[in-house]
């Protein structure tokens, strides 16, 4: 009887405490997300959080999150605690702050920010949030495929104490203002993030003391084991066995290959990238981090989707990929649009582990399209604004895509009201395109096509990475392609490459229109209904409708 | 002079009549009648008035909260409806703002606009950001378009947003003008009028619901207002608003968004009077009825409130699958748990309870009127918690021996368990299920519910409070007399409100004591006019006044309550002084060092408070009796215990009582386990304290 009512309280303790953790995470990017600066973290939602152990295992992370960045943050800080801050240099009222792309979010514009949690005097656990900063310096821009190196990319704050014993160290600060155009949209972020960090830290303090410290650390050691365990039970169901796919494109001229090898053994998951490409002179690099972090957002959402997240998660996935390849670069290769590379890489996981849980596979996607425009309004102040379309979620088994959506990302976009509000440029259209989709059983949603106007005397400048500008994203069981992703002036005789930077002179309007995910399953078979709407809708025209679908709308 | 209070639940439809001489309240129930609620809502009336020796006559007042405008967006039975929008942004609806509610599960879905895109249509006209025209409206442009919508597509109803329409409404009247001119019996719902705030997404969707439920809601007042009128009702008709407030019929027929939450509210505001009789300030208020479950938090006597959210979500009541709105509500949680909630046993071999409900029609197994799926109301039949008899005074039998085989079949066979085991999971899977969606509102709030009292009203919640608080940490539930129809007695006492807004960026330090006035001026009016339609005098209300900031170029505003109540007398020091004090409140540090602007200006007017007792329950003239006693099961811990049950109305007050014990009422019934003890009080609210448990499962 005894024993079972010590399990019984634990199991109560365990799961109120684990809620109350996830929750502090969510606090943490709400608190963030509020107070930033930056569209991308304050309409963009370009951000995340974690509350972690002393060790930085991650025991609670924020739901609302960019896939990339969600499970990052735990790694992060067990790099600073091992080669930079080790826990004895750490005091109460610290923050520390990077955004070094081989320690943290992959890119300079992720800056990383840590607070240590002390609790009678002992480090008992860490706050982290992590978040993109539109303005790093550099070329202008933000995301951008032209550097080669990242020193051009802006400026790179290696793992320092921004405070020290709550003490600001402003020598740092003025580092980080004399190298960045918006200084108070930089600094502004960082403080954003830092509030984060320390509102978990009152929470986490405030639940240590309403549980006592041995509770606590019983609770996160049973999150990270349960995390763990489910996964492994998981696993274990699936067949021992290797699974190869993958997936090439063409990017600033380079053709690239992303190989991945996955194996099933026992409760572990071995995933492989051998043969991928070498990294190259162009800023599409991704530093080893972002790859594992992807991997284990993709393999959770095909195998475990509604696991609360923890450290434990990420332990049976083991990740590997030749260094100096595109997915594990050296310093100082440029990152700035790495987002274009490793989500290449998600469609070739995606392939490879659709061969053990074909239900959870997807046709290919579509990516994004990131346009941040900058330059100087009437008044002479420096704006960065961010614009750009969404490819959308690909269709499945039984239901079409849905348009619009950022995937493999999480992005919100920008409404046109407060880009116009923060910027001198129109943002004239952002409308869904007929006749785009991917066709199939279960079609893509259409492409999204925005457009953006400059009405001032001034030029402007934008910088754009295009998913899937190359080739069109393929079908799945049948399904067609979807369309490229463009890019278009109404300048006369100007062409815009769909990566890299360039210039919206006065009167000028550019367009971007998104690729679009394959479709799944063959067209004829789509429901006849589900056309008729369609045509009726205007997603598709009678005679694409007659073509492609074998529609007929007499019968 | 009486005060009539008419809730329609998804299930039931509650009632209260207040004898505003005397302070005395009577109570009824009756089952909701889907098709046409007000059917219900009069017969149950009727009813009531009846059994008291009131005539219609002389009811001062009906006030009526209603889950009208989110069943009809649930049941997409709204109107047929078409957006007139500024040209390139049709697609805005659909689109959404484009992220993932929840990132991990590619199952995803969001609900179809609810203006499809061929009756979405865009008008040729432009302001900039700063309200100035770009591109001149052509009236003569508006006039094909609405053709088009009206002739071409049938539509009842049609709504308008136009981009930085909050900033400058003149293309918007052009449209309405235009509109009423050629169709005067089409409804029209301008943005800038529903909800004039800045982000184009959400004050379209607001703005698309507002147009969708409106031809429903203007059609289902009137049919009330004649019947009711044709009964002899001549007194005036309020309708209770998701912020807790009251309206008149004409604001509720022009803003119906405002009644998305109109019969939660109500729950949410009952506790917050029985809270406060029992002396206490924080309560967490538990509201369960047929079809859904509330929680919500009262802190310091004062009710939360949020101004955005979802509605009639699609996808397992996941926040984000929903229609979004941006109105004035009080923050509570609700999830698909209630007595009708429908139980199976999912592929993995574990029951699942909810969101599905059975309704009032068929209802329950137990009810006998052609249901074949468990519930949770049949759960508590064969745990011993409701007696077949007595149950809704009476007048319903229920059927033990069916329910029994019902769950033989579906429960208990699969999960080769005993019938009395599986209904334990099925009370505790939805117990369970509550108390997580709570833990989470709360955690999210940064509120620790150990230590509140909870407050358990609706037809199930006083059945399954006693479960609900042990898994939140609760030691005291509280259950009002009468607390069956709880929500509909905090109809009664609910003020008369008006909440409005309008955005207006600028510089904080470029405000004057004027600027401000000018910027309330406006709203203080527009909240006069709805309240003196109320019957409010001017010089009876109270005035509270907000400002949404933030530093310059920050992402989000926060809600800084101004502590002037007056609209002249704002100044901009006081206001920096509140926002330094929101900031650190909120985010538990100091402001930046960095120029500070306002955003939106907020405007509450409501009656003034006037100190009077809450109404009270008449005493029964029921004799005390003596318990009768039946087989109560309390789970693994406790097994079957022979347990007593009462009469509510034969209660002593002042009596303590040992748990394990059920009284039953007509209207709800109360359960405490066997490691607790009740307390009955004078008014006969019946309040369990539940002891450290000592047996355990």
């Amino acid at each position: 009887m005894r024993d079972t009512a010590t399990n019984e309280t634990d199991e109560l303790e365990t799961q109120v405490l684990w809620n109350r953790l996830q929750s502090t995470a969510d606090e943490m990017y709400d608190a963030a997300e509020r107070l930033a600066f930056s569209f991308s973290i304050r309409e963009g939602a370009d951000a995340s959080t974690a509350v972690m152990t002393a060790d930085g295992d991650a025991i609670g992370l924020s739901d609302q999150s960019v896939p990339v960045l969600s499970g990052a943050l735990s790694r992060t800080t067990r790099i600073i605690l091992e080669e930079h801050f080790p826990p004895e240099e750490l005091e109460p009222g610290d923050t520390i702050i990077t955004n070094d792309p081989w320690i943290g979010g992959g890119h300079l514009s992720d800056v990383v920010v840590l607070n240590p949690v002390f609790y009678d005097g002992e480090l008992v656990g860490i706050t982290g949030s992590l978040g993109h900063t539109d303005d790093v310096g550099g070329n202008r821009g933000g995301w951008s495929t032209d550097a080669e190196q990242v020193y051009e990319e802006g400026i790179l704050i290696p793992p320092a104490k921004l405070y020290d014993a709550g003490e600001r160290n402003d020598a740092i600060e003025a580092i980080i203002r004399d190298n960045v155009r918006i200084p108070h949209q930089t600094l502004g972020d960082i403080e954003a993030l830092r509030s984060g960090n320390t509102l978990g830290e009152e929470r986490l303090e405030e639940a240590i003391a309403d549980y006592g410290p041995e509770t606590f650390d019983h609770v996160a050691d049973e999150v990270i084991d349960r995390s763990e365990r489910a996964l492994r039970d998981e696993l274990e169901e699936l067949p021992d066995d290797t699974h190869d796919a993958s997936v090439t494109f063409e990017i600033a001229g380079f053709d690239i290959t992303i190989a991945v090898s996955v194996t099933v053994d026992g409760s572990d998951l071995y995933v492989d990238f051998e043969g991928t490409s070498d990294q190259i002179d162009a800023g599409i690099n991704c530093p080893f981090g972002n790859i594992v972090t992807v991997t284990e957002y993709i393999v959770k959402c095909m195998l475990v989707p509604e696991l609360p997240n923890a450290e434990g998660f990420f332990r049976p996935i083991h990740v590997t990929a030749p260094e100096g390849s595109i997915i594990n670069c050296d310093r100082p290769k440029a990152t700035m649009g790495r987002h274009l590379t490793y989500s290449r890489a998600e469609d070739a996981l995606i392939r490879a582990l659709g061969q053990v849980v074909p239900e959870s596979a997807l046709s290919e996607m579509a990516g994004i399209q990131l346009a941040p425009f900058s330059g100087q309004d009437a008044a002479g102040n420096e704006f960065i604004a961010v614009g750009g379309t969404a490819g959308g979620f690909p269709p499945r088994a039984g239901k079409d895509g849905t348009p619009g959506v950022y995937f493999p990302y999480n992005g919100k976009s920008t409404p046109i009201e407060m880009f116009e509000r923060y910027s001198p440029i129109r943002w004239v259209e952002t409308a869904l395109v007929p006749d785009s989709e991917g066709a199939g059983e279960y079609r893509s949603g259409p492409a999204v096509r925005s457009s953006y106007h400059n009405p001032t005397e001034q030029p402007a400048y934008f910088s754009l990475t295009s998913g899937r500008a190359d080739r069109e994203p393929d079908g799945f069981r049948g399904g067609e392609s979807g369309k490229r992703a463009t890019v278009e002036s109404d300048a006369d005789d100007k062409t815009v490459e769909p990566n890299g930077p360039g210039v919206l002179g006065p009167g000028e309007t550019l367009s971007l229109v998104s690729a679009t995910p394959g479709g799944y399953g063959d067209p004829t078979d789509r429901d006849d209904d589900r056309v008729e709407t369609d045509v009726r809708l205007g997603y598709v025209s009678e005679e694409r409708a007659r073509e492609v679908y074998d529609y007929d709308p007499t019968g | 002079m009486h005060t009539l209070g008419v809730d329609i639940g998804g299930t039931f439809t509650d009632f209260t009549l207040v004898d505003e001489g005397e302070r005395e309240v009577a109570v009824e129930k009756e089952p909701t009648t889907p098709d046409n609620p007000a059917v219900g809502a009069l017969s149950g009336a009727r009813r009531l008035l009846e059994s008291e020796g009131v005539g219609f006559e002389d009811v001062e007042a009906v006030i009526h909260g209603t889950t009208l405008v989110s069943n009809t967006l649930i049941e997409q039975t709204g109107a047929k409806t078409g957006l007139l929008t500024t040209e390139g942004i049709r697609d805005t609806l659909r689109l959404r703002r484009g992220s993932r509610y929840d990132m991990f599960d590619w199952g995803m879905t969001y609900p179809d606009p609810l203006v499809p895109r061929d009756r979405r249509l865009e008008v040729g006209e432009r302001l900039d950001d700063a309200g100035d025209v770009v591109t001149p409206i052509d009236r003569e442009q508006v006039r094909e378009q609405a053709d088009r919508l009206v002739a071409d597509h049938g539509v009842d109803s049609i709504a308008v947003s136009l981009l930085h329409s909050y900033v400058n409404d003149e293309h918007e009247r052009v449209i309405g003008s235009v509109l009423e001119e050629e169709y005067p019996s089409v409804n029209v719902s301008l943005s800038s009028a529903v909800v004039p705030v800045i982000r184009e997404y959400e004050r379209t969707s607001t703005t698309a619901i507002n147009a969708y439920v409106a031809p429903v809601v203007a059609d289902y007042l009137d049919f009330l207002s004649e019947e009711l009128a044709a009964e002899g009702f001549a007194g005036e008709v309020y309708m209770m608003t998701s912020s807790g407030g009251v309206v008149d019929v004409r604001t509720a027929k022009a803003e119906p968004i405002r009644l998305v939450e109109s019969g939660p509210a109500a729950g949410v505001l009952a506790s917050r009077i029985f809270g406060e009789s029992h002396g206490h300030d924080d309560v967490f208020s538990f509201d369960m009825g047929g079809t859904t479950a509330k929680g919500s938090v009262v802190s310091d006597g004062e009710i939360q409130m949020k101004y955005a959210t979802d509605i009639a979500r699609v996808h397992r009541f996941k926040e984000g699958s929903g229609y979004d709105i941006v109105s004035p509500l009080i923050d509570l949680t609700e999830i698909g748990a209630g007595g009708g909630s429908i139980a199976s046993v999912n592929e993995v071999g574990l029951i699942e309870v909810g969101p599905e409900s059975a309704g009032s029609d068929p209802g329950p197994v137990c009810y006998n009127r052609g249901g074949d799926e468990p519930t949770v109301t049949d759960a508590s039949l064969l745990l011993g918690y409701l007696d077949p008899e007595t149950f809704y005074g009476g007048r319903m039998e229920l059927a033990q021996e069916r329910t029994e085989r019902v769950f033989d079949r579906k429960l208990a066979e699969p999960l080769e368990t005993s019938t009395t085991e599986a209904a334990w999971r099925v009370f505790e899977v939805v117990n369970e299920n509550m108390a997580t969606a709570f833990r989470r509102y709360a955690a999210s709030r940064g509120i620790d519910t150990r230590g509140l009292s909870m407050t358990a009203l609706g037809g199930a919640g006083p059945s399954h409070a006693f479960r609900v608080a042990r898994k939140l940490d609760i030691g005291e539930v509280i259950c009002p007399f009468g607390a069956g129809v709880g929500s509909s007695i905090g109809l009664t006492e609910a003020p008369r409100m008006y909440e409005t807004s309008s955005t207006q960026q600028a510089l904080l330090e470029d405000l004057d004591r004027d600027a401000f006035e000018q910027q309330f001026r406006p709203l203080y009016e527009e909240a006069r006019e709805v309240l003196s339609r109320a019957n409010v005098d001017e010089d009876a209300v109270e005035v509270d006044l907000s400002l949404d900031m933030r530093h310059v170029d920050q992402g989000h505003e926060i809600e800084v309550p101004l502590p002037a109540d007056a609209i002249d007398d704002v100044t901009a020091d006081a206001a920096l002084e509140a926002f330094a004090r929101a900031y650190e409140e909120t985010f538990n540090r100091e402001m930046l060092e960095f120029p500070v602007e306002v955003l939106t200006y907020r405007l509450e007017l409501s009656e003034a408070n006037d100190d009077r007792a809450a109404a009270q329950l008449a005493a029964p003239t029921d004799r005390v009796a003596q318990p009768s006693t039946r087989s109560v099961h309390f789970g693994p811990a406790y097994g079957s215990v022979e347990t007593d049950i009462y009469r509510w109305s034969a209660l002593e007050p002042g009596i303590q009582l040992e748990g394990p014990l059920v009284i039953e009422a007509d209207q709800t019934t109360v359960v405490a386990d066997p490691d607790s003890t009740v307390s009955v009080a004078d008014d006969y609210d019946v309040t369990i304290s539940l002891e450290e448990q000592r047996a355990t499962n």
